[in-house]
């Protein structure tokens, strides 16, 4: 018996539980069971070990493990003790994303970035654009807004070069990144603005439907693609590379629950310069069902089976390489704009 | 034969493209609008029409593909909504200044912030001074003819065509339309032939486009617009007689909806013309002579038209599903004008109602009868239904 076994209370929230099954599948210790109605409940929470896979990739935030203490704990207190939630407006009573959808997994991981980083809530300054991921600013507890289509990082560059010390999560999808605003996504890394942009990357349009984007893979199919995308796909992290940016990394949802992936999210905010973080995630609706597998849980073991990590070889043609894949220590926008403003007035007060 | 299909506003629009023989669709999804590139795209792919989709990166690009499209003498289509129509708005100007006959559907839907999907007028009407005619629709087969009496018209005069249909109300509920063979509907709308004397992109005869021009010039590109907004107006009135000919179904430039002895009149347009036709028939049986005139045709406008209709009435009431700040609602703004150059004129009263997709029920439409009936003095702007 594992040693762990007995010390961990696990609490499902079966009021933002959407029955996406990941959790069952997931869990290596068998702890879940499914309901009829498809809702997740704890049947054997002896067996948990705390390793923490289900509460990190539930989309939804409804899971809730913590160590046994000296005090028996009910099942509100315990879900109290959900740092992710304590990152979700009171009043949101569950995300509107479908079941199984990458960017609740995302979200998680972003707040866990801020909340390991111990930066008030204040200081940030969540930003988005439109689409599945333009919900997010809706439900994080942060200063947020929600912006047109594409234009998320050109709202930020006012924002951060306004107001300095604030720290810019910009979280966008692939459409509202590199398709309608790929223009203002190349021109923020060329600047080196001191933002960190959080692009979810499903390869479709998820909200209007599940059109082709161009992040689809060649081939693949969508509703405005019956036969497949001609085309072929942006690299966003070359592309980011490409332009100039600080740190660039990709991640995968599948990865939520091991410390790289908060670790990552993490290092992007603190990073001076533009920091992108590319994260490859599932749309179980419409990428999924349409050229893969509609459950969630395979969905993400595609994931596992077609990445790999930075130094590690490729299983199949087309692989995802993920990890940090560049960095660099060009001055960010800030320091520029202020040594560019300090120097030019020293010289004509000389 | 014509047959009948029970179909959505949007798809009504697609198989009114393929009807029409478009040979390039370049569209950006977005809601409400999205199903109309998705249907075509899927007949498209089917070999059903023989047309390039082209799947671009933002709106602004799928109206300048189409604008590209156009100049070489093709057929070409978009649609969009709202925010798209937005980020179209200089490529509109574009295509109406370079006297291109594209047709674009617009679906209704309410401008951000705060966000909202749900159907009003003001992104149409925002882009009212672009040069581009603009007809709105009340069902869905007004949605289908629209689309293929636009190219009959904009091809002839040259000027590009929007047809407005609402958001969900339309776009998303369906109805039973009347969907006409290919051989009936190139009776009517033969395919496109390219015509180097009009576009003109010509391998034989190269010439230059959209190039500088000096104030001794530009002035009369302006004017050469609107001279083809004002011949529009005819070619509208006489395709539409045609339409009518062919096949049964006979649209003015608005249509007249219990006016013949009407002394009072509600102005209205697009999909709460029904609530209002419901309205004046319960309205008649209690003996008050009242009807409705539904804007259809709203650029080119029909100035001649609407004094004809509206002179001699005792009062009219506009209803608008949209707002021009700072001023009044824009219907309200329009039939205003074009009253008054008469010598004699009904006060007109100005009412806002549905912004957002509120809910519009023949019961709102009674409130404003009799609030207009009422009033004797004309006023400046009513809100209808404000909740504060």
């Amino acid at each position: 018996m594992n040693p762990r076994q007995g010390k961990f209370r696990v609490v499902v929230d079966e009021e933002r539980c959407k029955a996406c099954g990941i959790c069952i599948k997931a869990c290596p210790k068998n702890v879940f069971d499914q309901r009829e109605d498809g809702l997740a409940v704890v049947a054997r929470e002896e067996d948990c070990i705390g390793c923490h896979i289900c509460d990190r990739l539930c989309p939804d935030f409804a899971i809730t493990v913590v160590e046994k203490g000296d005090k028996p704990l009910s099942d509100e207190e315990v879900t109290k003790l959900n740092i992710a939630r304590n990152y979700v407006r009171s009043y949101v009573p569950r995300f509107v994303w479908c079941p199984g959808c990458g960017i609740g997994i995302v979200f998680q991981g972003i707040v866990r970035a801020v909340h390991q980083l111990g930066i008030p809530k204040d200081k940030i300054v969540m930003v988005s654009g439109i689409g599945c991921t333009g919900r997010m600013p809706g439900y994080a507890d942060f200063n947020t807004l929600h912006t047109t289509h594409g234009r998320a990082l050109a709202f930020a560059t006012g924002i951060k070069l306004a107001n300095p010390e604030l720290h810019v999560i910009v979280v966008m999808g692939d459409g509202d990144s590199v398709a309608i605003g790929g223009n203002h996504f190349i021109h923020a890394a060329r600047r080196n603005l001191d933002v960190t942009a959080v692009v979810i990357n499903n390869g479709i349009y998820g909200m209007t439907g599940g059109q082709v984007a161009p992040t689809t893979p060649t081939g693949r199919r969508a509703t405005t693609a019956p036969y497949g995308n001609p085309e072929p796909p942006f690299d966003i992290c070359k592309l980011a590379e490409g332009a100039g940016a600080n740190f660039v990394a990709r991640l995968s949802t599948h990865q939520a629950y091991m410390p790289i992936f908060t670790k990552i999210i993490a290092k992007a905010i603190q990073k001076e310069g533009f920091s992108l973080v590319e994260v490859l995630s599932q749309c179980p609706t419409y990428y999924g069902r349409f050229n893969i597998v509609e459950d969630p849980y395979k969905m993400l073991q595609w994931l596992k089976e077609h990445t790999y990590m930075k130094g590690r070889k490729p299983k199949h043609e087309g692989d995802f390489v993920l990890g940090v894949l560049y960095e660099s220590d060009r001055e960010g926008l800030v320091k520029v704009l202020n040594r560019w403003r300090e120097e030019k007035i020293n010289a004509s007060a000389k | 034969m014509s047959f009948k299909k029970v179909t959505t506003g949007n798809h009504a629009v697609s198989y009114a493209v393929w009807s029409s023989r478009v040979q390039v669709i370049s569209a950006y999804p977005i809601t409400p609008q999205t199903q109309i590139v998705e249907l075509l795209s899927e007949i498209v792919a089917e070999g059903q029409l023989d047309a390039i989709f082209i799947n671009v990166e933002s709106e602004h690009s799928a109206m300048a593909a189409c604008i590209g499209a156009a100049a070489t003498g093709a057929r070409a289509f978009t649609a969009t909504s709202a925010q798209g129509l937005a980020l179209m708005h200089e490529m509109l100007h574009w295509a109406a200044g370079a006297r291109l006959p594209i047709v674009l559907a617009n679906v209704n839907r309410a401008m951000a912030p705060p966000w909202s999907v749900w159907t009003d007028q003001n992104d149409a009407l925002a882009q009212r001074d672009t040069g581009w005619m603009q007809i709105y629709n009340e069902s869905n087969q007004e949605v289908y003819d629209s689309v293929i009496i636009g190219y009959k018209v904009a091809e002839q005069v040259r000027l590009p065509f929007m047809t407005v249909l609402d958001a969900f109300v339309l776009s998303h509920t369906s109805e039973p339309v009347e969907i006409l063979t290919q051989e009936e509907v190139d009776e009517f709308l033969p395919p496109r032939e390219f015509d180097p004397k009009f576009y003109s992109i010509d391998l034989n005869d190269p010439r230059g486009y959209g190039l500088l021009t000096m104030p001794s010039d530009y002035y009369e590109f302006r004017y050469k617009v609107q001279i083809a907004h004002e011949k529009a107006l005819e070619v509208y009135k006489r395709e539409v007689e045609l339409f009518a000919e062919i096949f049964g179904r006979k649209y003015g430039v608005f249509e007249e909806f219990m006016l013949d002895d009407a002394d009072y009149v509600l102005v209205t347009s697009a999909t709460l013309t029904s609530d209002a036709k419901y309205a004046v028939k319960k309205l008649r049986e209690k003996g008050i002579k009242i009807g409705v005139l539904k804007m259809r045709l709203f650029r080119p406008f029909p100035f001649e038209d609407i004094r004809r209709v509206l002179g001699d009435r005792k009062k009219v009431a506009v209803i608008d599903r949209n707002i021009g700040f700072g001023h009044h609602g824009i219907f309200y703004q329009e039939i205003k004008s074009a009253l008054y150059p008469l010598e004699k004129r009904p006060p007109v009263f100005g009412y806002i109602i549905g912004i957002g997709g509120r809910d519009v029920t023949p019961a709102d439409i009674e409130d404003i009868v009799d609030d207009m009936l009422k009033r004797e003095e004309m006023t400046e702007i009513i809100w209808k239904g404000v909740r504060l």
